[in-house]
C-alpha cells in the first residue's frame, strides 16, 4: 500500500457559542489513498462539511477548535502549520469546491484573475501567460467563449457558469486532493449531469484523489467507488459501493438509501426516516441513531457501538447490523 | 377520476418588465415569464409541475393563485373566472388558495411564536374565540406531525424540516381547496425530503387538497404526482399522466430530465450513458427563436430554429410539443399569444 494521501485518526472538531459547545465532529478517522474517489453522505448537520474543511483547514479556528490524533495531508501534519505554509499547501495538494459558488468568487475581481491567481502565486506566472491558461481553463470546463468571460465579473454569470468557474479554479493547480461540498445541489439536474460528468473526466485525466460530500446517495452511485456515511459527527459506516448499495449494513444508511429519489419504487411504497438527527450541542453516550432506529435495543441506548471492520472492506459502527457479520 | 375541474389557466401569460439598460435607446426588454399557459387541475388532483431554473414555475404557481399579474389569457377557479377579479371579491377568493414556498427559513416570521404565526390567518379571517384558536391551532400542529409545545417556541429553535411543518400548517390552517407548493422540498436533506411529501400526501386524503406541487426533481415528485407537467422558458412542452411521462416521455427535454436523475444504484450507473444536454438553460428575456429549446436539443433539425412547434395530442391527456414526435412531419406553429384576446372566454 502506498503512503495516503489524506489520513485523519480520531478526529474532534468542537465549536463554542453562547457558551454552548457544537460537538460538530466526534471522531473521525479516515484514510485515503492517492487517487481514490470517495462519497462522504450524511443529513444536514452530521458534520461532513466540518470534518472536510478541518483538512485543509478552512475553518474559522477563533470559534472552531480542532483536535485530532493525527491530520496529514500527502504525508504532512495540517495542524499546526501556520498561514503561510498553509497556503503553499492550498491548490498543489489539496482543493476545495463549495456548494454556493458567489460565497466564495470575489465579486470585484474579473473571472480570468480568478482562475489564475493561484497560477500567478504558485508558478508565478506574468499576466499575459496567466490570461491564456485561464481561457484554456475556462475552456476545460465546458464555458462557451471563454475569451470574453475572463473579462467579466462572476455576477454576469448564471449559477452553472459561476459554479464551472469555481472548478476551474480548484483545478488549475491540479491539486492532489480535491473535496467538492455538494456542488451541484444548488443547480439543476441537467446542469448537474454535465458538471458531475466534467469533474470526473478530469478527475480520471489527472488521477487526482476526490471527496465528494453530499446529503445524496443517488448521486454517489454515479461517482464513487466507496462511501463513507456519517451520522452524528461520526462515520456509521464506511464500504466499497459495490456492496453498501445492494447490502448497507447500518440501519441509517438503509435507511438513506430508502429515502432517495427514484423512479423504481412508487411513493406510497416509499419509507422515509423518522425523526430528526441529534442535537449537536447534546454529549451522546449511546448509538446516536437509536430514537430513530428500528433495531434499536437497550444495549444501543447504554453505549456508543465502535466503528469496527466487518470484511468486503467496511467498517459499520453498530451493535445489529443488517449485514456484514454481528 | 371525474372530478370537476377546479383551477384552469387558458392561454395564460404573465409578463415582467425588466430595467432598461443605461443609455440604451431600445425599450426596456420585456421576459415573458410564462407564455400562453393552459393547465386545468381536477379537483383533488395532484399536478407536479418541473423545469429548471428560471423557467417559470413559481410565476405560473403564483398566476394560479392571482399573486402574480397576468397580461393574457383567463383564469377559472370553481367555475367562476377570476381573472380580474379586486378587491374584497378577490381577498375572499384567496383564502381559498395558499401558497408555501421553498425556503423555510425565510418563509416564517423569526419574532412569532408558532402559536401566533398560526391563529393570524384564524384571527384575519373571523375566527375570535380564543378557545376556538386555541383548539384549531393544536389540531393542526398534530396533523403536521408536531406536539401541541411547539407552539410556544420560536421558529429558530426549529430545524428545517419541522420549519416546513409549521409552513404547511399555516398553510392548511383555513381548509383552503388549492395550494400551490413551489419547492417546498428543495431546501431540505434527502430523507426529510421524503417525510415532507409524505406529509403532504397524507394532508392531501385528509383536508381534500387539490396541489399545484412544483418541483425540479422528477423522480422525487412522478409518482407522488397524478399528472406531471414539463415546463421550458416559459412554455408548457409536455403533459400528461406521471406514469405515461416516465415510461413513455415524448420530448427530448422530459428525456433529457429523466436520464440525468442518477438511480441508487452503482451497477445500474457505471454502464448507464447520461446524454448530456449542451450549455447552460438560455435567459428568459431572450428566448431562441423557433422552438426553445433548439439551442440544447441533442436532435434538433432545421426546421426547429424557425417554428416553435404546437402541442400534438398522444391521446389520454399526454401531449408534447416537438417536432420530431409529430406524426408525418414537423408541426404546426404555436399560437402567439400576443394575437390571443384578453380573454378568450369572452
Ligand atoms: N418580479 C419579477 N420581475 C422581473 N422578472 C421576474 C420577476 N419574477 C420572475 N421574473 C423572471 O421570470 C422568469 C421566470 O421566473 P420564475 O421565478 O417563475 O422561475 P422558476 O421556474 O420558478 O425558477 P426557479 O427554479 O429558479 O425557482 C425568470 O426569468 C425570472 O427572472
Ligand atoms: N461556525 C460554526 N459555529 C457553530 N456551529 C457550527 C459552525 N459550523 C458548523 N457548525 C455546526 O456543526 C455541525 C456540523 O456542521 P456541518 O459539518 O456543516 O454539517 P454538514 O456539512 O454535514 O451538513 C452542525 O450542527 C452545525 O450547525
Ligand atoms: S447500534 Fe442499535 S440503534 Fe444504533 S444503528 Fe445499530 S441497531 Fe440501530
Ligand atoms: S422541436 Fe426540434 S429542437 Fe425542439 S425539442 Fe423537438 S427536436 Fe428538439
Ligand atoms: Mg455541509
Ligand atoms: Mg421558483
Amino acid at each position: 500500500m502506498s503512503a495516503s494521501i489524506l489520513d485523519i485518526e480520531d478526529l474532534h472538531v468542537t465549536f463554542r457559542q453562547g457558551g454552548r459547545s457544537i460537538h460538530a465532529v466526534r471522531g473521525v478517522s479516515l484514510r485515503l489513498q492517492p487517487g481514490e474517489v470517495v462519497g462522504v453522505v450524511g443529513e444536514s448537520g452530521s458534520g461532513k462539511s466540518v470534518a472536510m474543511m478541518s483538512v485543509a483547514r478552512l475553518l474559522d479556528e477563533k470559534q472552531a477548535g480542532i483536535r485530532a490524533d493525527r491530520l496529514d495531508l500527502d504525508g504532512q501534519p495540517v495542524l499546526g502549520l501556520r498561514k503561510r505554509q498553509l497556503e503553499a499547501l492550498r491548490g498543489p495538494t489539496v482543493s476545495y469546491i463549495f456548494q454556493d459558488p458567489l460565497s466564495s468568487l470575489n465579486p470585484v475581481l474579473t473571472v480570468g484573475r480568478q482562475v489564475t491567481e493561484g497560477l500567478r502565486r504558485h508558478r508565478g506566472l506574468d499576466r499575459a501567460e496567466a490570461r491564456t491558461v485561464a481561457i484554456d481553463l475556462l475552456r476545460q470546463v465546458g464555458i462557451p467563449s471563454p475569451e470574453l468571460r475572463v473579462n467579466q465579473h462572476p455576477h454576469e454569470a448564471s449559477g452553472g457558469m459561476r459554479q464551472r468557474m469555481m472548478i476551474a479554479m480548484a483545478l488549475a493547480l491540479r491539486p492532489k486532493l480535491l473535496i467538492a461540498d455538494e456542488p451541484t445541489t444548488a443547480l439543476d439536474v441537467t446542469v448537474q449531469a454535465d458538471i458531475i460528468r466534467l469533474v470526473q473526466g478530469i478527475q480520471r485525466e489527472v488521477g487526482m484523489a476526490m471527496i465528494w460530500v453530499t446529503h445524496d446517495l443517488a448521486l454517489l452511485a454515479r461517482v464513487a467507488r466507496r462511501v463513507v456515511v456519517m451520522y452524528g459527527g461520526r462515520i456509521v459506516e464506511d464500504a466499497p459501493s459495490s456492496v453498501l448499495y445492494s447490502a448497507p449494513a447500518h440501519p441509517y444508511t438503509r435507511g438513506l438509501l430508502d429515502s432517495t429519489s427514484r423512479f423504481d419504487v412508487p411513493f406510497r411504497q416509499q419509507t422515509p426516516i423518522p425523526g430528526t438527527p441529534p442535537d449537536p450541542a447534546q454529549r451522546i453516550e449511546a448509538c446516536a441513531f437509536a430514537p430513530r432506529c428500528p433495531r434499536a435495543t437497550d444495549l444501543c441506548r447504554s453505549r456508543i457501538p465502535p466503528l469496527e471492520d466487518r470484511g468486503q472492506d467496511r467498517r459499520a459502527a453498530c451493535f445489529h447490523p443488517l449485514t456484514g457479520g454481528a | 377520476m371525474d372530478q370537476p375541474v377546479l383551477v384552469e389557466a387558458r392561454k395564460l401569460s404573465v409578463e415582467f418588465t425588466l430595467r432598461k439598460p443605461l443609455l440604451s435607446r431600445r425599450p426596456a426588454p420585456v421576459v415573458q415569464a410564462v407564455r400562453n399557459m393552459d393547465l386545468s387541475i381536477r379537483r383533488g388532483e395532484t399536478v407536479a409541475l418541473v423545469g429548471e431554473s428560471g423557467c417559470g414555475k413559481s410565476t405560473l404557481g403564483r398566476a394560479m393563485i392571482r399573486t402574480a399579474p397576468i397580461a393574457r389569457g383567463a383564469l377559472r377557479f370553481d367555475g367562476e373566472d377570476i381573472t380580474h377579479l379586486r378587491g374584497e371579491a378577490l381577498r375572499s377568493a384567496r383564502s381559498r388558495f395558499q401558497m408555501i414556498f421553498q425556503d423555510p427559513y425565510s418563509s416564517l416570521n423569526p419574532k412569532a411564536r408558532i402559536f401566533d404565526t398560526l391563529a393570524e390567518p384564524l384571527h384575519v379571517h373571523g375566527k375570535t374565540s380564543r378557545a376556538e384558536v386555541r383548539g384549531k391551532v393544536s389540531e393542526i400542529l398534530d396533523a403536521v406531525g408536531l406536539s401541541p409545545d411547539f407552539a410556544a417556541r420560536y421558529p429558530h429553535e426549529f430545524s428545517g424540516g419541522q420549519r416546513q411543518r409549521v409552513a404547511i400548517a399555516r398553510a392548511v390552517i383555513l381548509q383552503p381547496d388549492f395550494i400551490v407548493a413551489d419547492e417546498p422540498l428543495s431546501a431540505l436533506d434527502v430523507s426529510m425530503q421524503l417525510q415532507i411529501l409524505k406529509l403532504f400526501d397524507e394532508l392531501r386524503d385528509r383536508f381534500s387538497l387539490t396541489y399545484l406541487f412544483i418541483s425540479h426533481d422528477l423522480a422525487r415528485v412522478f409518482s407522488f404526482a397524478d399528472r406531471v407537467a414539463v415546463m421550458y422558458l416559459g412554455q408548457l412542452v409536455e403533459i400528461g399522466r406521471a406514469a405515461d411521462i416516465t415510461a413513455n416521455a415524448r420530448h427530448p427535454y422530459t428525456k433529457a430530465l429523466l436520464a440525468a436523475a442518477p438511480s441508487p444504484d452503482p451497477e445500474v450507473e457505471a454502464t448507464r450513458e447520461v446524454p448530456v444536454l449542451k450549455g447552460d438553460i438560455p435567459s428568459p428575456a431572450f428566448p431562441p427563436p423557433g422552438c426553445r429549446f433548439h439551442t440544447r436539443c441533442p436532435i434538433a433539425m432545421e426546421v426547429c430554429a424557425r417554428v416553435d412547434p404546437a402541442m400534438t395530442d398522444f391521446g389520454g391527456g399526454h401531449m408534447a410539443a416537438c417536432h420530431a414526435v409529430h406524426p408525418g412531419g414537423p408541426s404546426p406553429s404555436r399560437p402567439d399569444p400576443t394575437e390571443v384576446k384578453k380573454d378568450p372566454t369572452a
